[in-house]
């Protein structure tokens, strides 16, 4: 009985995972794939034609650039925060995720107002180098799609090695150093390979997610020239409702997402287990403060860093204020906007219930995605073989399918769900909760693996079952991770809108439907003082769970 | 105790979590009418919450909005839900989509009587199955103070000192989009593809919607913005100012119809024709003028004052009716390729 309880939980810990990707990621799928007819014919005729290659180039192309540029624009950033010490540190990490949370129509705007033909930049020009000075032209090509890609993507980098790098146990570092290597050796030698892993995961995810871009590339690129295939899809089936060639396309998308899906996973293995770490001490190293060279360092990276973050999130805030009295007044500062959002008249109290409805909708997802990769994370590192290759490519797949594809399966299956509003939140919840299951479960699966496997063993040698030593010893040791996790899913719900619109029941207006909507009203600078808020409160959030996970465990 | 208490906080925050979100719903039993619309008309911001209140008052009926989307998206899952709808009335679809709604064969004929006050141009299915409710024209929009030249037409916008001011959408995601493209169709014939060639170096660049476009606009980043005629009535009417406004452009303006239809499969036809007879009348028109900025279709409207800055420019029909969905898609290939570097 006790073997059976040993060898069975993990197993009946896969269950709910397992439900949850079949009802909120398989079945949108299936009910796709139902509505249309996929021919090898259909495939071969979409290749063969010349602009369908064209646009093939155009989304690998910007893809492995901006990917590049985020992981090299991450990497110092991560070294600083994870080594070292100094004043505004955690501030600088919770706001790094806040760009993951605006909706792309305000992330577009803010990032125009500060790098665009008339943006903060080129005043500055102006200012510098006088009004003939030429134009810099930093948008509206490929370069611009770049820029904003490493915008919304080098936190990723940032946060996934910078926790790696703040785990990297003290043990290895005293051992190379006390078999006399230099601190520069031990760097090579102990930590970069503990430290790759953490970059794989990081350089996929943001691949995969440049790969499957949409407005940003189709906005900040300039023209039409430069789009991706998940536009071509949109197009495909939400204009022409052509499911044969849209679908087609789509699975062009998602092969190569999955090939390389499948590359990093067998990276992953082996690298993780060349670095398997045996020793049992937990004790971490010493953060240091920053000494007077690395400062300067420090900041000629972090000016023009920050400067990348911050300044298009200040911009969207700053114009919440800004107010043009009347025609060729001058700008003046103003609560206008403000006072028009939350205060009376139609609109009342609507922002404040979206704020609230964003929130917690936010926060359960946090809680369930993390729960459900916690335990798929704990089934992985478990048990071995098949099954869990499988699973990883299983929960892997929702970042590599076209979410046009799958907002039209949540389309086609919504009409099956009840009008209930609790039914209908349910699956809003799901389909978030799926959103964010392959972050979490990366970030927790990775913090597992750095376990020895001689944890549960000894656990288990003083009598402890599976579930308490799930609870008691390999959960605190996996906590940073979880934190982190938290604050993605957290990031991705609250930001979430298609399958918002899509799923939720009426009256359930979030905070990211309600600045679509209200640029769709014209009230632009409203949605400016909407966006403020997000960006407050999300920062609130993150710095909350990244403290929780800070704290360190009994 | 002490080590609980953390744990306690955090659950009894879920529980609460959890009641807000389930606790936004209501009760289901009364007999209510769904209408289907484009997002942008039921929000808390849009015309559709101020009609359904009048008309609650004027009828006792109740509606009640379902919004998955844009109107692409809303005519999409009732052509795919069928017979099986649970919609008795769809808003938004407009002359463009004619074609595919009447193909789709969802809708009822209904020939409002409230129809004899509106002129014949704006009549824009002869079979009444989908009525017109507002109307629009696209438009170039300039801003005022950027010390812009007035543009005067298609051709106008070509000119060189208007490079890399004017931001345009794409064809493949937006219906301003389609519509510009339209509209250089009909004014250039043949010719057109020649005509995106020349106007290449002015255009900064093609948004995916209207709405990142135009907030584009607004913040300064490009003199001139594809929108509609009446984008300037907002400006004047909710931040007294005329500094955003209309070009009129010698050739016609494209218009754009926004129609609404009863669902064959309705079980409450009588509520539905009540309801789209309010829409047409007075009270809910001068809704639409001020809550969607479009033009109302009924001609006994009186318009707001701020409408006196919009444009009513003459209309220019595309020749031979709205193209088909597979019309649209060649003109759109062709328009593409015409970017190829």
């Amino acid at each position: 009985m006790k073997r059976l309880s040993q060898e069975g939980a993990p197993a009946l810990a896969l269950i709910w995972p397992l439900l949850l990707w079949v009802v909120a990621f398989l079945a949108p799928l299936v009910a796709v794939a139902f509505q249309g007819a996929l021919s090898l014919g259909t495939l071969g005729g979409l290749l063969s034609s010349e602009y369908y290659r064209g646009v093939v180039k155009v989304t690998f192309h910007q893809a492995l650039l901006s990917t590049l540029v985020s992981v090299v624009l991450g990497l110092p950033g991560a070294f600083l925060l994870a080594r070292r010490r100094f004043w505004g540190q955690g501030l600088l990490k919770s706001l790094s995720t806040v760009p993951f949370v605006l909706p792309p129509i305000l992330a577009v705007l803010g990032f125009i107002l500060v790098f665009g033909n008339a943006g903060a930049m080129n005043d500055l020009r102006v200012w510098l180098l006088g009004a003939d000075s030429p134009k810099w032209r930093f948008l509206y090509s490929l370069r611009g799609i770049v820029l904003a890609h490493a915008f919304y993507n080098f936190p990723l980098t940032l946060r996934i090695v910078g926790d790696a790098w703040e785990s990297l146990p003290l043990s290895s570092t005293r051992a190379a150093r006390s078999l006399g290597a230099s601190p520069a050796r031990s760097f090579w030698h102990a930590d970069v390979p503990r430290l790759l892993p953490a970059l794989g995961t990081a350089a996929t995810l943001t691949f995969l997610y440049c790969f499957l871009s949409f407005a940003v590339v189709l906005v900040l690129g300039g023209g039409p020239n430069l789009s991706t295939l998940e536009v071509e899809v949109y197009r495909l089936v939400k204009y022409q409702l052509d499911f044969d060639q849209g679908s087609a396309l789509a699975l062009v998308e998602s092969s190569v997402a999955l090939a390389l899906l499948g590359i990093y996973a067998l990276a992953d293995m082996k690298l993780r287990q060349r670095n398997l770490d045996h020793s049992t001490t937990t004790q971490k190293r010493e953060k240091k403060a920053l000494s007077r060279w690395e400062s300067l360092w420090a900041l000629a990276y972090a000016l023009p860093a920050v400067l990348l973050i911050l300044a298009p999130l200040a911009a969207v805030v700053i114009n919440s204020f800004l107010g043009r009295a009347t025609r060729s007044a001058p700008l003046t500062l103003t609560l206008s906007h403000w006072k028009r959002v939350f205060g009376g008249g139609r609109t009342a109290g609507v922002p404040a219930a979206a704020a609230l409805r964003t929130f917690a909708l936010g926060g359960l997802t946090a809680v369930t995605a993390t729960a459900t990769a916690t335990l798929a994370a704990w089934y992985a590192y478990r048990r071995r073989g098949i099954s869990v290759k499988l699973m990883e490519w299983g929960l892997g797949m929702p970042l590599g399918v076209s979410s046009v594809i799958l907002g039209f399966g949540f389309l086609i299956l919504a009409r099956l769900v009840p009008p209930s509003p609790v039914l209908r939140l349910a699956a809003l919840l799901a389909a978030h909760t799926m959103a964010a299951l392959p972050f979490s479960y990366r970030l927790i699966a990775g913090a597992f693996r750095g376990i020895s496997p001689r944890v549960p063993q000894a656990a288990r040698c003083c009598g402890a079952g599976p579930w308490r030593t799930l609870w008691g010893i390999e959960l605190p040791l996996v906590r940073r991770s979880m934190a982190t996790a938290g604050v993605f899913s957290l990031a991705l719900s609250a930001g979430e809108l298609n399958a918002t619109l899509i799923l939720a029941p009426g009256n359930f207006t979030t905070m990211p439907m309600a600045i679509y909507r209200m640029i769709g009203a014209y009230d632009i600078f409203g949605a400016c003082a909407l966006g403020s808020v997000l960006i407050l409160l999300c920062t609130g959030a993150f710095a909350a769970l990244d403290r929780y996970g800070q704290k360190e465990h009994p | 105790m002490k080590r609980n208490l953390p744990k306690f906080v955090l659950w009894s925050l879920m529980m609460l979590m959890a009641s807000l979100v389930f606790a936004s719903g209501g009760s289901e039993d009364d007999v209510v009418l769904r209408v289907f619309s484009a997002d942008s008309f039921s929000s808390e911001w849009g015309p559709g919450p101020a009609i359904a209140e009048a008309f609650f008052e004027e009828t006792g009926i109740q509606v009640e909005f379902e919004s998955p989307g844009d109107t692409v998206t809303v005519l999409n899952q009732l052509i795919l839900e069928g017979g099986e709808t649970r919609a008795d009335v769809v808003m938004g679809p407009d002359n463009g989509m004619l074609k595919r709604v009447l193909e789709a064969g969802i809708l009822s004929p209904y020939a409002s009587p409230v129809l004899a006050d509106v002129p014949q141009e704006l009549i824009l299915d002869e079979s009444f199955h989908l009525l017109p409710y507002d109307f629009g024209q696209f438009a170039i929009c300039y801003d005022s103070e950027s010390g812009v030249r007035v543009p005067t037409s298609l051709e106008d916008l070509t000119s060189p000192e208007y490079e890399d001011s004017l931001i345009l959408m794409d064809p493949r995601t937006s219906s301003p989009g389609l519509g510009f493209l339209l509209w250089t169709v009909a004014a250039y014939g043949e010719e057109w593809p020649a005509y995106w060639e020349r106007l290449q170096p002015s255009i900064l660049t093609v948004t995916d919607g209207w709405s990142q476009g135009y907030s584009m606009f607004t913040t300064g980043e490009a003199p001139l913005v594809l929108s509609y005629g009446t984008s300037p009535a907002y400006h004047a009417e909710y931040e007294e100012s005329t500094r955003y406004l209309a070009a009129e452009f010698s050739q016609g303006h494209m218009t754009q119809i926004e129609g609404m239809g009863i669902l064959a499969g309705t079980e409450h036809r009588e509520e539905a024709e009540a309801f789209i007879d309010f829409v047409l009348s007075p009270a809910a028109q001068e809704m639409l003028a001020l809550y969607n900025i479009m033009n109302p279709v009924n001609s006994t409207v009186e318009l707001p004052a701020s409408f006196d800055v919009a444009i009513r420019p003459s209309i220019l029909e595309f020749p031979g009716g709205a193209p088909s969905d597979e019309e649209n898609d060649a003109l759109i290939q062709t328009w593409i390729e015409s970017f190829a570097p």
